[in-house]
């Protein structure tokens, strides 16, 4: 049984691990000529995932975002300021998800 | 491909973007090495090789939206070679010139540059790919 929280916190968490994917994908391809950035976007979902609800990061390819000479779009120092945030929240949400089970375990034991 | 877990997808594309950097290393190497090589097994001097990055799409599982990398191809620079007056040289011509290879080392350097900045981006994704896992294995606790 998951509390509505421990959904919210586990649909940010599988969310921000497919976005981390594609900020992989985006520095291994920095160099391959006519790619274009990879954005993953799943915030929009996270209020129905309390529901009970599944969550389906979207992967979408930034077309906006100027190309260079050999017609690729990543940006290696933007991409690697992106990483650095998911890693981050990722630290942060796994922490809280942490203490909603302990807080469950000592509700349960009564200790 | 198909059994291996998903959620390792971004450590293998990190080790796919670190041996297409590394070959890519190899081959800028092996330009600087031969910047001045006039005699070549095909005839005539080394001309300048280059890299050809791919994304690479899984055709299984949801991780295909998201490609890896691989080096598609190694091709050869067809500019013209460098063409210097050497008389003495016994690869000169009638003209006394000698063909030099179209390779210019300080593009190669700064080429050079690039890939190894390249290399530590991609072993910045699987640090921060431990960080990760760390911070998930922690949550049962």
């Amino acid at each position: 049984m998951q509390t509505e929280n421990a959904r919210f916190l586990t649909a940010a968490l599988d969310g921000l691990s497919v976005r981390h994917r594609a900020i992989a994908s985006n520095l291994a391809n920095s160099n391959t000529p006519n790619y274009r950035r990879l954005e993953v976007s799943f915030e929009d979902q996270l209020e129905r995932a309390r529901m009970g609800h599944a969550v389906e990061p979207k992967v979408t390819r930034d077309t906006e975002t100027a190309v260079g000479p050999d017609g690729n779009n990543v940006d290696a120092m933007t991409e690697i300021g992106q990483m650095t945030r998911v890693e981050l929240t990722y630290q942060v949400l796994a922490r809280a998800l942490q203490v909603e089970g302990s807080q469950m375990r000592s509700a349960i034991t009564g200790r | 491909m198909d059994n291996r877990m998903e959620s390792f997808r971004a450590l293998d594309i990190a080790s796919a973007g670190m041996s297409a950097e590394q070959r890519r290393i190899e081959i800028i190497a092996a330009n600087l090495a031969n910047a001045n090589t006039t005699r070549t097994p095909e005839g005539g001097p080394y001309r300048r090789r280059e890299v050809v990055f791919q994304a690479i799409y899984d055709e299984v599982g949801r991780s295909d939206r998201i490609p890896s990398v691989k080096v598609a191809d190694v091709v050869q620079d067809q500019t013209d070679f460098k063409r210097v007056l050497n008389p003495g040289s016994p690869d000169a011509d009638e003209n006394g010139y000698v063909a030099y290879p179209n390779v210019d080392t300080v593009f190669e350097m700064v080429d050079l540059m690039e890939a190894m900045r390249s290399y530590e981006a991609n072993m910045r994704t699987s640090k921060s790919f431990r960080t990760m896992a760390d911070a998930a294995l922690q949550i049962g606790r």
